[in-house]
């Protein structure tokens, strides 16, 4: 099993307007961490507005873009193919498990995403090619800029719990999760420690023909 | 214990060597051969055990991709990520027939079994999962139920890594077979006990080609090292190299017998050449050692043969091309025919030496002996056998006396010359050798009497021829003794010295060759042994003086008393002056003899005068006193110590003595002659000398031989001769004594015949000094003696 181990917690401002803010900061052992989701959970969390387009996940350059994609709960995701080769996009996760054989252009039915968690995305015929679609429940949630800090405001104090995602956590990890009771005294700054896996290599190999 | 010859030692030791050479390079050769073995056994076993680890790693390679192919397929992932449970299990039987996995697991991301599928030890998995991360795409060997296994692990990505499919093959007798097929050596794949699992299952018969018993035994085969080893298992021995594949011990073995064949076959015509190179060098030594040892052998009975005594026959070693050798056994050769030759010239000379007189160059007593004693035994069953003609010069010694050695000596090779030359005319099988001094010995291989007489003969005409020397003519004269094998001896002893008496009588008897006579010998033996005792007898007045009184037929008076010998033997009682005179004659002895005669004879002479008695003394001399060239001088002192009237005393002596050596003897006569005394020839008549001849000697008498004075009146014949001896003496102015007068007939007839004197038994035997003087004074009044006293 992988083992958390949570190193520190700084700081959360709480606003003047009686809205509490966030901000946390993700480091690795290399220092921050860049795309990182950072997501605030609780029952008092409201469901995320779901868009009436469909998001778009395409792929370009034999890879997934974008490598990550955040999307709330009920939305829709196309798979739009810019290659000129046949992708056949598959995910065994949990989450939602679903494949579009071998396709090129937009596949017709966009994807649509129930039950909130992580879903690995690949190809079949393309085995490097990795890709992520995070469904969350929560309207709150950030992506870690490269200082590793992400920020969350407008959060109503109460308890919740604060979970932080990314795509070098082992497979099937859930994400670093914390209980968290706002406002946050003034000083204070929430550090996450992740343990991450080396990048993948996303590169797609010389095939030696056009792509 | 004789030791070995040199031929052999010589083959000993070559062979040795050979042999040692042989031993050594076979040794060397085989320790070269067996190293070389030992390293191809090292090389096959190396590259078996490699060809045997990529084969393996080829089939993990293999495995695994059927492996990965199942991970990534599809279909299984889907049945995977269903999670029903029916799905994946028949979904997984099907992978694992289709890629022929003797286990198939699949793991979720944790190791954990997703199935309940055949059970899986999670220690192995765990092993396996954390071997994987160093080797990921590697085959992994361990045992599993303790039976060698080979993993190969493929994960299954979906598309991150979801979990793990795990399969396993195992190492089995149908891969080591297949193995050894490929590498020629014998596999055996085991898991060393430390890497055995939990113990829940026994030990079973690992993969291997070899036999199952062989194969149990290995179970318990040592692991340590990645050394060749040796072992002893029931197929047979084996050399065994080990080595690690992952967790599972591989052996590669060959098979000793099989990797030895071929050394053995090289050791087998290894030894077989060894053998014939052995042969050869016996056969080269042997031939070497007779090339070495055959010259030697040679030389060996060559010397041998030398020193046998056998000169004659030279040799020399000949080389290969006929010439005579070069190497040092040809110098050997030379050296010892150089040495043969010094050796055979020096004997030669000394035999001849041996054989032959250095002075005349005639054989001498031994080879003459030698040559007779071969005749004899050539002789010994003819009628012929050898005769001996025993020779020797008369009065050679006065020769050699008077006229010096160096002229005896030239008289000696003279005679030998003319001896030699009689012989090489008529009688070529016979020898002249000279035995010393004067004596030669003649020998005729085979004759008979009547021959040996013809040669003496022809010897002695020979020596008749007056010999030229420098200074003067000379005449030799010489007398021969014959014996005749086999009537006079066997021996060349006994044929000698019967030559020898024959010799001595045919002097004594004045012949100038005489056969020998049967008996003589035991007369010649005594004759030695009084020759010993006559030495001794003057000094123990053995010998004495009897006197026979010589009558004056005119006067009828006494006028000598003749001296003669008397030799009472103290065992031989008296012994007759015929006997022993002639033996004083031959041992020198008489010269001594003669002088006490005289001495004696002048003393009882004075005694006589002394006695008034008048009469004068005879003394026979021995013809060996007419050489005594001292006499006269001893004469004259005596006649001087006894105050002899000269004319008293009267010398006899034969004609025979005289002729001996006429200008000697006559000189002798004169210088006697010359100191007053009378002279008288004695046996007158017997000898050879003329009347013409008598009359140019000094003499004053003549004796007539008594044996014509004996028969005198019954011979006619005898009474002529001493008549006209009487008138013929007195013709030449001599007084004539006649001897052996024995009757009154005789006596009378000499008176009438005109004899001055008469002797004989009648007048009266030799007798004492004291009983002639008895005899004297019958026969002379005492007043006569008176006068005569004075």
């Amino acid at each position: 099993m992988i083992r958390w181990s949570t190193v520190a917690l700084v700081c959360v401002g709480l606003c003047d307007d009686g809205y509490a803010a966030v901000a946390v900061r993700v480091v690795d052992a290399d220092g921050p961490v860049t795309d990182a989701v950072v997501s605030l959970h609780g029952p008092s969390v409201p469901a995320p507005a779901v868009p009436a387009t469909s998001y778009n996940l395409s792929q370009r350059d034999l890879r997934f873009d974008p490598h990550v994609l955040v999307i709330p709960r009920g939305a829709s995701v196309s798979f739009p193919n810019r290659d000129r080769v046949r992708h056949h996009v598959y995910s065994f996760s949990p989450a939602r498990n679903f494949e579009i054989k071998l396709y090129s252009g937009t596949p017709i039915d966009p994807v649509r995403f129930d039950t909130a968690g992580t879903v690995e995305l690949g190809c079949n015929v393309h085995d490097w090619m990795l890709g992520f679609i995070v469904v969350l429940d929560t309207p709150w949630w950030a992506r870690s800029d490269q200082s590793g800090e992400a920020s969350l405001a407008d959060i109503p104090p109460g308890d919740y719990e604060l979970r932080v995602w990314h795509s070098r956590l082992p497979p099937g990890s859930p994400g670093w999760r914390q209980p968290l009771t706002l406002p946050l005294a003034a000083d204070e700054r929430i550090e996450v420690m992740l343990q991450l896996q080396p990048a993948p290599d996303l590169e797609p190999p010389s095939l030696g023909f056009g792509s | 214990m004789t030791a070995p010859s040199f031929g052999a030692r010589l083959t000993l030791a070559i062979c040795l060597l050979v042999l040692a050479t042989q031993a050594l390079s076979w040794w060397a050769v085989d320790a070269k051969l067996r190293e070389a073995a030992v390293s191809e056994a090292e090389s096959r076993l190396r590259s078996a055990a490699m060809v045997a680890q990529r084969v393996i790693e080829f089939r993990g390679q293999r495995l695994l991709q059927g492996v990965e192919v199942l991970a990534a397929d599809y279909g299984f992932r889907a049945a995977l990520a269903s999670g029903d449970a029916a799905t994946m299990r028949s979904a997984f039987a099907n992978h694992r027939q289709r890629i022929g996995a003797d286990l198939l697991w699949v793991l979720d991301i944790d190791g954990a079994p997703v199935l309940d599928q055949e059970e899986s030890t999670p220690a192995l998995i765990e092993s396996l999962l954390v071997r994987q991360q160093s080797h990921p795409r590697g085959s992994h060997k361990r045992a599993w139920r303790n039976l060698p296994h080979q993993f190969v692990i493929a994960p299954i990505m979906a598309p991150r890594r979801i979990g793990w499919v795990v399969a396993g093959f195992e190492i089995d007798r149908e891969l080591a077979l297949e193995l050894k097929q490929l590498t020629g050596s014998d596999l055996a794949f085991r898991v060393p006990v430390d890497a055995l699992d939990d113990g829940e299952y026994t030990a079973a018969e690992p993969g291997s080609s070899l036999a199952a018993a062989d194969t149990a035994a290995l179970i318990d085969a040592p692991t340590n090292g990645q050394s060749m080893r040796r072992w002893q298992l029931s197929g047979g021995a084996f050399l065994a190299a080990s080595q690690s594949l992952d967790q599972v011990r591989m052996d590669v073995l060959l098979n000793e017998d099989e990797l030895y064949r071929e050394l053995r076959r090289l050791r087998t015509e290894l030894g077989l050449l060894a053998l014939l190179a052995l042969a050869g060098s016996v056969l080269v030594a042997m031939w070497l050692a007779r090339t070495v040892t055959r010259p030697l052998q040679r030389l060996a009975a060559a010397a041998s043969r030398i020193g046998q005594g056998d000169y004659a026959h030279g040799f020399s070693l000949s080389g290969r091309n006929g010439s005579s050798r070069q190497d040092e056994i040809g110098a050997l050769a030379n050296t010892l025919e150089e040495m043969r030759g010094g050796i055979q010239a020096r004997e030669e000379t000394i035999a001849h030496q041996a054989f032959h007189d250095a002075l005349t160059g005639l054989p001498n007593r031994a080879r003459a002996l030698e040559f007779l004693r071969e005749a004899l035994e050539r002789g010994g069953e003819g009628e012929l056998g050898p005769a001996l003609l025993l020779m020797d010069l008369d009065r050679f010694k006065d020769i050699n006396d008077t006229l010096g050695h160096p002229v005896g000596d030239e008289v000696l090779v003279r005679v030998a010359t003319r001896l030699g030359a009689v012989l090489q005319t008529d009688f070529e099988s016979a020898i002249v050798a000279r035995l010393g001094g004067d004596e030669f010995l003649i020998v005729l291989p085979a004759s008979d009497a009547g021959q040996a007489e013809r040669l003496a003969a022809s010897l002695l005409a020979s020596l008749g021829e007056a010999l030229e020397l420098p200074q003067m003519q000379l005449m030799l004269d010489a007398s021969i003794g014959i014996a005749v094998a086999p009537v006079d001896g066997t021996t060349p002893a006994s044929l000698l010295s019967r030559a020898d008496i024959a010799l001595y009588d045919a002097k004594q008897g004045g012949a100038r060759w005489q056969r020998y006579r049967p008996g003589r010998d035991a007369q010649q033996g005594e004759r030695l042994a009084l020759a010993n005792d006559l030495r001794l007898a003057l000094a123990r007045d053995e010998i004495s003086l009897r006197f026979q009184p010589k009558l004056d037929l005119r006067s009828g008076q006494c006028s000598h008393a003749e001296a003669l010998l008397r030799w009472q033997h103290p065992r031989l009682g008296n012994i007759s002056p015929e006997l022993f005179i002639p033996i004083a004659e031959q041992t020198g002895r008489i010269t001594e003899l003669t002088r006490w005669v005289l001495r004696r004879s002048l003393e009882q002479l004075r005694q006589w005068q002394q006695e008034g008695f008048t009469l004068g003394v005879a003394v026979n001399l021995s013809p060996h006193d007419l050489y005594d060239i001292e006499l006269p001088g001893f004469l004259a002192e005596l006649l001087e110590e006894f105050g002899t009237e000269p004319a008293l005393l009267v010398l006899e002596m034969t004609e025979g003595a005289v002729m001996r050596d006429a200008n000697q003897g006559v000189q002798m006569l004169h210088r006697l002659k010359a100191l007053g005394v009378r002279l008288a020839i004695d046996d007158f008549g017997t000898g050879h000398s003329s009347l013409a001849y008598l009359k140019r000697l000094p003499v004053d008498e003549l004796k007539i031989d008594k044996s014509f004075v004996l028969a005198l009146t019954s011979d006619g014949d005898d009474a002529v001769i001493v008549r006209s001896t009487i008138q013929l003496g007195h013709n030449m102015g001599l007084k004539v004594v006649a001897e052996g007068v024995e009757s009154e007939q005789v006596l009378a007839q000499l008176r009438s015949y005109g004899c001055d004197h008469a002797q004989g038994f009648l007048i009266s035997r030799p007798v004492h000094a004291a009983q002639l003087r008895d005899w004297l004074r019958l026969q002379q009044p005492a007043p006569a003696r008176k006068a005569h006293a004075r």
